[in-house]
């Protein structure tokens, strides 16, 4: 599967007082099994953008394509686009609505017109992958945590088995612990074969998981590559007023005291080197 | 985020008029309702195009803007101007259509109403497109103070209008997310039989109070926090003071009333019309 992003543009309430361009010449691809973080400001137009990827959204300018076809064309079915890729809100747990959680899964695969019996399957497998126990099926959703509540609004778009997720700030508003948990979550949606794209504002969170960074700044493609090259360009992330990772802020900084010592965006890379380092020192 | 939705149909803009003070701007509406209806025949129309052509001039309006909002009314001004034109009797026959008689009085009459309908919602139109419905709250709320005495809620009727108000955006904008997000899980609000439809509103409209209810209670909470107790010893932070061009306002305004008045007591034997 591959989604393309072409001059993607787009400006809402268009022709009104009040329009604001939301994303600007946005062009990108987005590849099988690959993970991709959205990194930026707030009100750089990461969600806008995310809209886009499953026609939630259409450009006002430019066109999305899903293996080749544009998403927004007439006759090319909006519901198949949105079971391949499956789109995870902010906030997600604002969405749930039905008595009970295996109900509330149950609301995508029953839209895609899925049997009883199918359905049920899904709904099984949703809650096992996102870590919750067959004993909350029954339960209200409203009677859970907070963290429990986002955990099964994510099982109701994962339920759709789609081959692509995109997230959209998956860990904002939970404690540390709960963020670290919904972290290793979408990792395991990585590891099993899903296509990621993840939305955040922690540099931390991204550099920990994702192969490819796209940085957005008002609207437009900052910088765009591996975690390496991306995190290279440090100056240019602070001049955007973003950080890169502490780890990497360490390693840049003994770079530039002489040491020789790689740029390392990971906590794990960074003891490596640290130690070696260390080791050098005292033979030295 | 869409803070910046129109709420009612204000126009944002910076102009004399947008600054007149809410209270000015509703009393000289009524003023003005009271005009139209003084306005003995067709010609005394011509002050009220004036009046009208000044202050939408000095607003900064796009006229399109204003004629626009006659637009939900054409129903009603069309039916009003039949039901004048063949029901209002009178001796001149203008054309016998043989069910019905068309008369010059009905025909005048017919002109007469319709055009007070138009200037009438072009009046409040002109009200609303300039001030913030916020805005127009507070003055409403100070025009009626003074029926606290009679116990009438002024205060907390405003309060209830500017909350409301105030979170219509918010919700409009909550109950926009929550439709994307159940259409991301292959709902479809916008095909299907009645029936589907209305079961389709179920899961937005589910999210949609809960959030509401909510966010009710924590802001209540907030409220109270702040020692909020009513409009009881509640002092203000924006005090509205009359200025000059609020002054100029009402004098234009009454001229209107005085210029309305003299042509039906002087002129209007000149024109049979
Ligand atoms: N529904 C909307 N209507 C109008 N403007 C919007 C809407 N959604 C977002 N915007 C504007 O678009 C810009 C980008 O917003 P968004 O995509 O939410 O950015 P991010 O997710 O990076 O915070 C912001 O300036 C925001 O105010
Ligand atoms: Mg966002």
């Amino acid at each position: 599967m591959l989604l393309q992003f072409e001059n993607v543009t787009h400006t809402y309430q268009a022709g009104s007082p009040f329009q604001a361009t939301a994303i600007q010449d946005v062009t990108l691809s987005i590849q099988s099994g690959e993970f991709t973080a959205l990194i930026g400001h707030t009100g750089s137009g990461k969600s806008t953008l995310a809209q886009h990827m499953n026609a939630l959204l259409s450009p006002t300018g430019g066109r999305v394509l899903l293996d080749g076809r544009d998403i927004n064309q007439k006759g090319v079915s909006k519901k198949e686009t949105r079971q391949r890729i499956g789109l995870v809100f902010q906030y997600a747990e604002t969405q749930l609505f039905e008595e009970t959680v295996a109900k509330d899964i149950a609301f995508g695969p029953k839209n895609l017109g899925l049997s009883q019996a199918e359905t049920d399957e899904r709904v099984r497998e949703a809650l096992s992958r996102v870590g919750l126990s067959d004993e909350i099926a029954e339960k209200s959703p409203f009677e859970l945590s907070g963290g429990q509540m986002r955990r099964v609004a994510i099982a109701g778009v994962i339920a759709m088995r789609p081959e692509m997720l995109v997230l959209d700030e998956p860990a904002a508003g939970l404690d540390p612990m709960g963020r670290e948990d919904m972290l290793a979550l979408v990792k395991s949606f990585h590891e099993a074969g899903t296509t990621v794209v993840m939305i955040s504002h922690s540099m931390d969170d991204v550099a920990r998981l994702a192969k490819r960074i796209i940085v957005m700044e008002k609207g437009r493609v900052a910088l765009e590559g591996t975690a390496e090259e991306v995190f290279r360009d440090a100056e240019r992330l602070n001049r955007m007023d973003l950080d890169v990772p502490e780890v990497c802020r360490l390693s840049l900084r003994l770079r530039e005291e002489g040491y020789d010592f790689p740029l390392c965006y990971r906590m794990e890379d960074a003891m490596t080197a640290l130690e070696k380092l260390l080791k050098g020192e005292k033979n030295g | 985020m869409m803070k910046n939705i129109t709420l009612g149909q204000y126009y944002p803009a910076d102009s004399v008029v947008h600054r007149l003070d809410p209270r000015v701007k509703i009393v000289l509406l009524i003023a003005f309702v009271v005009a139209v209806f003084l306005v003995p025949d067709l010609f005394g129309f011509v002050f009220v195009v004036l009046y009208l052509g000044l202050s939408c001039r000095l607003s900064r309006l796009p006229v399109r803007l204003l004629i626009k909002s006659i637009k939900p009314l054409r129903f009603i001004l069309i039916f009003t101007f039949v039901l004048n034109l063949f029901f209002t009797g009178g001796k001149t026959e203008l054309l016998n259509l043989g069910f019905a008689v068309l008369t010059r009085e009905g025909l005048l009459n017919a002109i007469r109403y319709s055009l007070r309908l138009v200037f009438l919602v072009l009046g409040s139109s002109l009200l609303t497109l300039t001030t913030q419905p916020v805005t127009l709250t507070d003055g409403l709320e100070r025009l009626l103070s003074p029926l606290k005495v009679i116990r009438f809620p002024a205060h907390e009727m405003a309060m209830m209008m500017t909350i409301a108000l105030r979170f219509i955006p918010t919700l409009l904008e909550e109950a926009d997310k929550i439709m994307k997000a159940q259409s991301a899980r292959g709902s479809d609000f916008e095909t299907g039989r009645l029936i589907q439809r209305v079961k389709a509103m179920v899961p937005l409209l589910v999210p949609l109070f809960v959030s509401a209810f909510r966010r009710a209670g924590d802001l209540a909470m907030a409220m109270e926090a702040r020692c909020y107790h009513g409009g009881e010893g509640r002092t203000r932070l924006h005090i509205l003071k009359m200025q000059k061009n609020d002054w100029i306002a009402i004098g234009v305004t009454a001229l209107l009333i005085v210029l309305i008045v003299l042509e039906g007591r002087f002129l209007s034997g000149y024109f049979a019309w």
